[in-house]
């Protein structure tokens, strides 16, 4: 039994956008603790 | 270590190396400045925001181990390999509700061997601080040379030189700012691992066609997309266990708990997992994707940066040179400031010199990082072992601790005999497995009799624990308190 072609392909294709959002995010958290002077 | 020639050239290496040397120490140094004291030292004043320490938590887990075996894993393991690195998120996830957990039951703690002390007393204390120190120092070898080898391998740059100026720079930003330069560094580098490796992906996804690669692993590879590989699953659970273990007992997760502000360790420990999770799997598939380009892996945990060379030429490897680079120092830093943390708190100030102050300590610091580093480079001089061996020969010690810091956290029955002896026997009869039935098993079983020990002494042997005790800056106050009225 193997995985398949269409798991493969989501799987690597979800990675990709989750660390894209993950960038986006923190540059959004960044800019937020500093408007509110929370950064530490 | 067998490595294929370097993908870039060593001018071009020395150059990369000098400038983020350089970049790392002046902002390390410019952050530093606010450590005014041993709380903004070491817990980078306690009042550490979400963006920081998302940042941190998700810099740190990054290492190079991340970037090299998890397409190693992915080469040898499959499918089942690159998730399996992955589960190692789990060790963020899981510790997110422990991070709120803690701030609440000691506002003013300062080490994962604090929380041992205070909870268990001081046999289990002893025995955590030698499984945490021996840990902490490991993963610092390994990263260590990890640097050397990596340096070496994309770059041309001499074992000995590589691996003396990524330990040497790392020492030099902790030294001068603790925790504020920690923290303030691995934002940045947790920003630039990510898109190193998000573009590196996408030009692999653009230059070949997934359904090409996956077709050629059906007729080359069938193994690695079985979805019944037997070591593979193994992996899992081991990968898994060990992840956790590693997180719940290190310090190095431990001083970041203390160092958010409060209502933030949970959301920021939460979300670096979420980040984490995709970045073995990113990084493994572009293994996976090497058959089909007809690239020849002789050296698979080099694989990363191969394909990175030959999809996106001198700029693909300028990307991977860096992003190597940041996952290293984001671990190292990490690695000295804890570990300083732990002997200076625990040993130091608790066993040595109980009256010591700011200044002691500060010096004292100096003196336990410059010397963490010159012992690491000595061990690391000779190049010894496998990154994978040096990695998961700590595991089944790491997987013991799980249990006892759950149980320690939550339940006022846990008792400081049980922890003492799950963490002994865990990792005794952890380690025999380790070596008599194979590394993938280690943390399994060091995690299972830790269970089996701990819960045993709970039942039959409770305490009932006052969580009071937990706070030591109220114990103190009491104290004082007591003294004054007897005077």
């Amino acid at each position: 039994m193997n995985f398949s072609n269409s798991f493969f392909e989501m799987i690597v294709i979800a990675s990709l956008i989750l660390m894209s959002i993950g960038v986006i995010s923190l540059l959004v958290m960044l800019v937020k603790d500093i408007k509110t002077k929370e950064l530490w | 270590m067998d490595h294929q020639s370097e993908i870039l050239n060593p001018t071009t290496g020395w150059i990369l190396l000098a400038i983020l040397s350089a970049l790392w120490i002046f902002l390390g140094m410019y952050w530093g400045r606010k450590a005014k004291n041993m709380d903004g030292f070491m817990l980078a004043g306690r009042n550490v925001g979400l963006a920081f320490g998302t940042a941190t938590a998700m810099a740190t887990w990054v290492t190079s181990n991340t970037t090299m075996l998890a397409p190693q894993f992915a080469l040898q393991l499959g499918i089942w390999g690159m998730i399996a690195y992955s589960t190692a998120a789990f060790g963020l996830f899981l510790f997110a509700p422990l991070a709120k957990r803690i701030k609440q039951l000691m506002p003013k703690g300062y080490t994962s061997g604090d929380f041992i002390r205070l909870r268990y007393g001081k046999k289990a204390w002893y025995l955590f601080l030698a499984i945490s120190i021996f840990y902490g120092f490991t993963w610092l070898i390994s990263m260590g040379m990890a640097g050397g080898i990596l340096m070496n391998a994309l770059a041309g740059i001499p074992y000995k030189m590589g691996m003396t100026i990524i330990l040497l720079v790392c020492m030099i930003y902790t030294i001068f700012g603790g925790l504020y330069a920690v923290i303030g560094t691995d934002f940045i580098q947790s920003l630039i691992i990510m898109v190193g490796i998000v573009v590196v992906g996408v030009a692999v996804i653009w230059s070949i066609d997934l359904d090409h690669v996956y077709q050629n692993l059906t007729e080359n590879k069938p193994m690695l997309i079985s979805v019944l590989l037997p070591a593979s699953i193994m992996a899992i659970f081991n990968n898994l266990l060990f992840g956790i273990g590693e997180v719940f007992h290190s310090n190095v997760w431990w001083s970041r708990a203390f160092a958010m502000r409060k209502g933030i360790g949970q959301k920021a420990f939460t979300m670096a997992g979420f980040f984490w999770i995709p970045i073995p799997i990113a990084a493994g598939f572009i293994a996976l994707t090497s058959g089909s380009m007809g690239i020849n892996i002789t050296s698979p945990d080099m694989v990363g940066p191969l394909m990175a060379g030959h999809i996106l030429g001198k700029v693909g490897s300028i990307i991977v040179f860096i992003v190597f680079f940041c996952s290293l120092a984001s671990s190292i830093d990490s690695l000295l400031a804890a570990t300083s943390d732990l002997i200076i708190e625990d040993i130091y100030k608790k066993m040595i010199n109980r009256n010591a102050r700011e200044g002691k300590l500060r010096m004292a610091s100096i003196i336990v990082i410059s010397g963490l580093t010159i012992l690491a480079w000595i061990i690391c001089l000779p190049r010894i072992g496998t990154l994978a061996t040096v990695l998961f020969f700590a595991g089944p010690m790491v997987a013991s601790t799980i249990y006892p810091i759950v149980m320690g956290l939550f339940w006022k029955s846990a008792s400081a005999t049980g922890a003492f002896w799950a963490m002994l026997l865990g990792s005794a009869i952890g380690l025999l497995a380790y070596f008599q039935l194979g590394w993938y098993t280690g943390s399994l079983v060091g995690a299972a009799v830790s269970i089996v020990v701990t819960t045993a002494f709970a039942k039959w042997n409770a305490e009932n624990f006052d969580w009071k005790k937990m706070d030591e800056s109220t114990l103190v106050n009491q104290d004082s308190l007591q003294e004054n009225l007897i005077r």
